[in-house]
């Protein structure tokens, strides 16, 4: 069966022709793009704020103190400039206690705050909690310092 | 002449006074804004509460406190980990990326901006979380 690009029966002028061709279109692959021209990434780095919510001690019960806080980080998560995007709120805790407590009470501290967002506005669902008790210390050195225990809110695209 | 029996007579009465006179008020007691019997929810004469688009900050502040060690020890037996992790105290696991994994957590990676030790402003916010 003859194929529709027969190369047996071209002289040795056109397959020289051809693979100049096709050199050529290699190089201008791999040249560099002009400045400016923006190329898509796959992975776009999370942008986290640490923050101290107040919490009856033993408890995800917010405290009234927190409600400052708070009522500013509904304005900011409403704000124009963050349409579009998702927020992660990740509660942490320290070393002390059992490691399933910690992880459940950071779990609804984190809730907690998603709920009083939700109450003034902020969509719930751009919003998802997490709780990683101790497994992420900021403090390392010292994993029963207060220091680890903190309210993250991370956006993501 | 129509002739009536007492028990006629007497129960003629009783109906013809309560539909002239209404139902039996309940009885107030002598302290005000107070009911010596609390109507039923059920009552036709208590009025349904009203639902307020966004609770008060005393109700969001106090009432997870009760219940709180409670859920928190619910929720810990039903996390997917196995005792020994779950009850270690004071300790981390020996796999702590591990356990994240189990627990289907998604660490952040990323810019982090700390912004404890005083009330960040809404801008401060938003200029730290915005790509």
């Amino acid at each position: 069966m003859r194929s529709l690009i027969d190369i047996r029966h071209v002289g040795v002028a056109a397959r020289l022709a051809v693979a100049a061709i096709m050199l050529s279109g290699l190089v201008a692959c791999v040249q560099p793009l002009p400045a400016g021209v923006a190329v898509p990434t796959q992975i776009v780095p999370d942008r986290i704020v640490v923050l101290t919510v107040f919490f009856n001690f033993d408890s995800h019960a917010l405290r009234p103190e927190s409600s400052a806080l708070l009522d500013n980080l509904v304005q900011a998560l409403n704000d124009q400039r963050l349409t579009g995007y998702h927020f992660d709120i990740n509660g942490h805790t320290d070393i002390t206690g059992r490691l399933g407590y910690n992880i459940a009470l950071s779990t609804l501290r984190a809730g907690a705050v998603a709920d009083y967002l939700a109450a003034r506005g902020v969509p719930r669902e751009l919003m998802q909690i997490q709780g990683f008790g101790p497994l992420q210390l900021m403090d390392t050195a010292n994993p029963s310092s207060p220091t680890n225990r903190r309210v993250e809110i991370v956006s993501t695209r | 002449m129509i002739r009536t029996t007492k028990w006629f007579r007497t129960g003629f009465l009783v109906l013809f006074g309560v539909t002239i006179m209404g139902p039996p008020a309940i009885a107030q007691s002598k302290n005000p804004g107070t009911t010596l019997s609390p109507p039923s929810a059920a009552s036709p004469y208590v009025a349904p509460p009203v639902r307020m688009a966004v609770p008060p900050p005393a109700a969001v502040f106090s009432s997870a406190d009760a219940e709180a060690d409670g859920a928190a020890r619910r929720l810990a037996a039903s996390l997917p980990l196995d005792p020994a992790t779950r009850d270690l105290r004071n300790r981390l696991p020996a796999d702590v990326q591990g356990t994240i994994y189990q627990l289907g957590l998604r660490i952040p990676h990323g810019s982090r901006t700390d912004l404890r030790g005083h009330t960040p402003t809404p801008k401060e916010i938003v200029d730290a979380l915005a790509h």
